[in-house]
C-alpha cells in the first residue's frame, strides 16, 4: 500500500494543479499520451490490418462464404453433449461480446470521430470486416491448443497457442503475452468501463442525487466525489459476486445480459436512424468520401495522405479498441467452448467484430453524425458526445436520448468488466498457476473501483498502451501459426458439416432400418 | 535465395531511397530526427538476410534476433516522426476548429450556456495560440491566412513519411512471423520448435485427468 497509493493519486490528479508534483503528473500524462499515439500509430494498425487481410485472401473470404454456417453454430445447431469444454458457442460468443461491446462503442466512436473525422467511422467498419478474420484465426488456434490447468479449469487462448504451437523455444514469447494480458485486464477491461461508467452518470444524473454527492472529496487519497465511490463500490460489488463463479457463472450471465444491452441501445439508435433515413444514403457517401479521399480543403491544398491517416488511425484504434480483434483478448473466453471442433468456435467468433463494430458501432457513428452533434460539440468527446447525439436525435424528448445513453453505458461497462476478467484470471493461471486466481479476481475488483475514481485521459491512454503490448507479441504468433489455422479450415470443410438434430435423426432412421 | 530474404534485402533500400528523394525535412517543419533510428534498422534488416542466407541453427538465431532488432529500431523512428505529426496536427485543428455553439432550436439550461461561455473562452485562447506558433515558425508576420498552404504541405510531408516508416517497420515483423513458422524452422534445422501436427486430436478429446 505504501507504494500503491502515491501512484494512485499520481494517476487520477488533475495535471492542471499548481503544485511541485503537477509538473511529473504532466509529464506523465504527455508520456502515455505520446506512448498511446505512437503504439497505435500506423505501423501497428497496418499490421493488425493486414493480418485481417492476409487471412481473408488466404481463405478466400469467409467472412461471406460462412457466414450463414457461423451463425448456424452461434444458435446452437451445432452442438454436441458429449463435446469437451465448459459453456456452449452460444455462451462463449455471449462472454467475448460482453467484453468487446462496451465503452467503446458509445464513447471510442465519438472520440474517433472527433479525432479522426466522419470518414474514421468507415475505417473502423473496414477495420472491423478484417478483424474478422483476426479473430476467427486466433479463436480456432484457442481451441486447438486449449489444456486443463492444475484446478481442473480450462485453460486457452493465446499463451497457449504459443506454448504448444509455436514449441517450448518460444516459451518466453508466450509468457510476455500472458504478462501484458494480465496488465491490459486492468486497462481497457475494468478501469476505463468503470471510469467512462461513472463520467457518464455523474454528468447525467449528477443534480437528482443530494448536493453533497456531487461535491469534491479526498477518500483513499483519491480526488473525488461520494457519487463516484458510491458508484465504484457497487460496481466492484457486482462483478466481484459474478467473477467468483468463474466461466460457467460468467457465461451465463453474459447470456443473458449481452442481448438485453445489445437490444436496447440499439434500440434506441436505431430509433433516431430511422427517423432520419432519408439523409442515411447521403451521410454514408460523404463518409466514404472523407475516409478515403480526405476532406475538400485538404484535397486542395494537397493534404490528403495527412486527412486519410488520421482518419484511418483514430478509425482503427477504437475499432481494435471495441472489437479486441488480434489483442488475443477473446480466444482466451472462446477456449472455454464445448466443441472438438476448432473452426466451428473460429466461425463463431468471427461474428464478433461482425456485431460489435459493423453494426453497432456503425449505428452509434451514424447517429452522431446524422444529428451534427460532432459539429455542435466538436470539443467534446467520448461518452459525452455520444450522449448529446441521442438528446439531439430524440428531439422530442431528449433525457430519452441521455438516459439510453447513460444506462447502455453501465450495462456495458459491468458486463465488459466482468468479461475481463476471466482473461486475466486465465492469465494469472497460466503465469503462476491455479492458486493466482483467487488473489487476482480480488485485486481486479478493487482496481474497478479505482477506475471510477481516477483521471480519465490518463485510463484511456494507459489502456491504449497495455492493449498495443498484448497485442504485438499475439500477432507474431498469430502469422507463424497460419498454416495450422489453414490445415484446419481445409479439414474441417473437406467433410460435410450436418447439424446435430439432422445427425440424430438419420442416426434414428438407420437405427430402425437395421 | 528466398522470397522473404529477397524482401528483407530490398525493403531497406528502397524505402531509403523514397526518403532520400522525398526529403521530407528540407524546408518544413518536419525535422530528420527519424533518421538515426531508421539507418540502424535499415542495416540490420539487411544484415538479417544475409545471415538468413545459410541455412543453419545458429544463423538462424542471429538472423531473427536481428529481425527483432530491426523492428524495434523502425518503431524508435517512428516516434520523433510521429510527434511532429501530432504537434503539426494538433496546432492545425487548434487554427481550423469551428467556434462552439448549440443547435438550432435546441432548449438549453443556465447550466448548458455558462459551459458554452466557457468552451468559447477556450476556443478562442487555444486558437489564437496556434495562430501565433505557426506564425512563429514560418517567420509570418502579415496576415494570419498566409501560411495555410506551408502548414497543409507540411502535414502532407509528415503523413507520407509515417507511411514510409510504417511499410519498413511491417517488412520486418512480417520477417519475424515467417522466420517463426514451423516449415521455416525445419529449413534451419532449429530445434525446440513444435513437433505436434495440425490436426493430430486434440487433448481436449480426452477426460481432464487424462490431459
Amino acid at each position: 500500500m505504501t507504494f500503491v497509493l502515491p501512484i494512485l493519486g499520481v494517476l487520477q490528479a488533475d495535471p492542471g494543479a499548481d503544485t511541485a508534483t503537477s509538473s511529473f503528473l504532466e509529464q506523465l500524462g504527455t508520456f502515455l499520451s505520446d506512448a498511446a499515439g505512437w503504439s497505435w500509430g500506423l505501423p501497428f494498425i497496418l499490421m493488425l490490418g493486414s493480418v485481417g487481410l492476409f487471412y481473408t485472401v488466404r481463405l478466400g473470404l469467409p467472412q461471406f462464404r460462412n457466414f450463414k454456417h457461423a451463425i448456424g453454430i452461434g444458435a446452437g445447431r451445432y452442438d454436441e453433449d458429449g463435446d469437451p469444454g465448459e459453456v456452449t458457442h452460444f455462451q462463449a460468443l455471449s462472454a467475448a461480446l460482453s467484453a468487446t461491446v462496451g465503452v467503446g462503442n458509445i464513447a471510442g466512436v465519438a472520440t474517433a470521430i472527433a479525432m479522426g473525422g466522419p470518414g474514421a467511422a468507415i475505417w473502423m467498419a473496414i477495420f472491423g470486416f478484417f478483424g474478422m478474420m483476426t479473430k476467427f484465426a486466433s479463436c480456432t488456434l484457442a481451441i486447438r491448443y486449449r489444456v486443463y490447468d492444475e484446478g481442473g479449469a480450462i485453460l486457452g487462448g493465446p499463451m497457449e497457442s504459443i506454448r504448444r504451437g509455436l514449441g517450448p523455444r518460444f516459451h518466453w514469447l508466450a509468457g510476455a503475452f500472458a504478462i501484458c494480458a494480465l496488465i491490459a485486464s486492468f486497462g481497457g477491461g475494468n478501469m476505463v468501463q468503470a471510469n467512462q461508467m461513472a463520467n457518464a452518470f455523474t454528468h447525467e444524473f449528477a443534480d437528482s442525487f443530494p448536493s453533497g454527492m456531487s461535491e469534491d472529496i479526498s477518500f483513499l487519497g483519491l480526488d473525488t466525489n461520494w457519487l463516484r465511490v458510491t458508484l465504484g463500490i457497487v460496481v466492484a460489488a457486482i462483478v466481484g459476486l459474478v467473477i467468483i463463479g468463474g466461466i460457467k457463472r460468467i457465461g451465463h450471465v453474459a447470456g443473458i445480459l449481452v442481448p438485453v444491452m445489445a437490444l436496447f441501445y440499439v434500440g434506441g439508435a436505431g430509433t433516431i436512424i430511422a427517423l432520419h433515413a432519408s439523409e442515411v444514403p447521403a451521410m454514408l457517401s460523404e463518409m466514404f468520401r472523407l475516409a478515403f479521399l480526405g476532406g475538400q480543403e485538404q484535397v486542395a491544398g494537397g493534404a490528403v495522405g495527412y486527412t486519410v491517416v488520421g482518419a484511418l488511425t483514430w478509425g482503427a484504434r477504437r475499432a481494435v479498441f471495441s472489437n479486441e480483434a488480434g489483442l488475443g483478448s477473446a480466444p482466451i473466453a472462446h477456449a472455454a467452448a464445448r466443441t472438438k471442433e476448432p473452426i466451428r468456435e473460429g466461425l463463431v467468433a468471427m461474428l464478433e467484430p461482425f456485431i460489435d463494430t459493423i453494426v453497432i458501432c456503425m449505428m452509434t457513428a451514424l447517429v452522431i453524425l446524422l444529428t451534427d452533434a460532432h459539429v455542435y460539440f466538436h470539443d467534446k468527446e467520448g461518452a459525452v458526445l455520444t450522449r448529446e447525439a441521442f438528446r439531439l436525435g430524440l428531439e422530442s424528448a431528449p433525457w430519452l436520448g441521455a438516459v439510453v445513453v447513460s444506462i447502455g453505458l453501465v450495462l456495458f461497462a459491468i458486463s465488459t468488466a466482468i468479461s475481463w476478467s476471466y482473461y486475466g484470471d486465465r492469465c494469472a493461471s497460466f503465469l503462476f498457476g491455479a492458486w493466482a486466481v483467487k488473489p487476482y479476481r480480488a485485486i481486479y475488483v478493487g482496481v474497478i473501483f479505482l477506475g471510477a475514481n481516477l483521471n480519465a485521459k490518463t485510463v484511456w491512454n494507459f489502456s491504449d498502451v497495455a492493449n498495443a503490448a498484448m497485442a504485438f507479441w499475439h500477432i507474431v504468433a498469430l502469422l507463424a501459426l497460419t498454416p495450422v489455422v489453414i490445415a484446419l479450415y481445409r479439414d474441417y470443410f473437406s467433410r460435410p458439416q450436418i447439424p446435430t438434430k439432422q445427425l440424430e435423426e438419420a442416426k434414428r432412421r438407420e437405427g430402425g432400418d437395421a | 535465395m528466398s522470397p522473404a530474404i529477397l524482401i528483407n534485402l530490398l525493403f531497406p533500400i528502397v524505402t531509403g531511397l523514397i526518403l532520400w528523394i522525398m526529403k521530407p525535412a528540407e524546408g518544413s517543419l518536419v525535422s530528420y530526427d527519424f533518421l538515426l533510428w531508421f539507418g540502424v534498422g535499415a542495416v540490420l534488416q539487411i544484415l538479417a538476410s544475409i545471415s538468413l542466407m545459410t541455412r543453419n541453427h545458429t544463423r538462424w538465431v542471429i538472423g531473427w534476433t536481428l529481425l527483432w532488432i530491426a523492428s524495434a529500431s523502425y518503431m524508435a523512428s517512428y516516434a520523433p516522426a510521429h510527434l511532429q505529426d501530432g504537434l503539426i496536427e494538433g496546432k492545425w485543428n487548434e487554427v481550423k476548429a469551428p467556434e462552439p455553439q448549440f443547435p438550432k432550436g435546441m432548449e438549453v439550461s443556465d447550466k448548458e450556456q455558462a459551459d458554452l461561455v466557457v468552451r468559447k473562452s477556450k476556443w478562442k485562447k487555444d486558437r489564437a495560440a496556434a495562430d501565433l506558433w505557426f506564425r512563429d515558425q514560418y517567420k509570418i508576420t502579415s496576415t494570419a491566412e498566409s501560411y495555410d498552404s506551408l502548414a497543409q504541405r507540411d502535414l502532407a510531408k509528415a503523413a507520407y513519411l509515417l507511411y514510409v516508416l510504417a511499410f519498413a517497420f511491417l517488412s520486418s515483423f512480417f520477417s519475424i512471423s515467417w522466420f517463426a513458422g514451423r516449415g521455416r524452422l525445419h529449413e534451419y534445422d532449429v530445434k525446440g520448435g513444435s513437433e505436434e501436427d495440425p490436426l493430430a486430436v486434440n487433448l481436449m478429446g480426452r477426460d481432464p485427468a487424462d490431459a
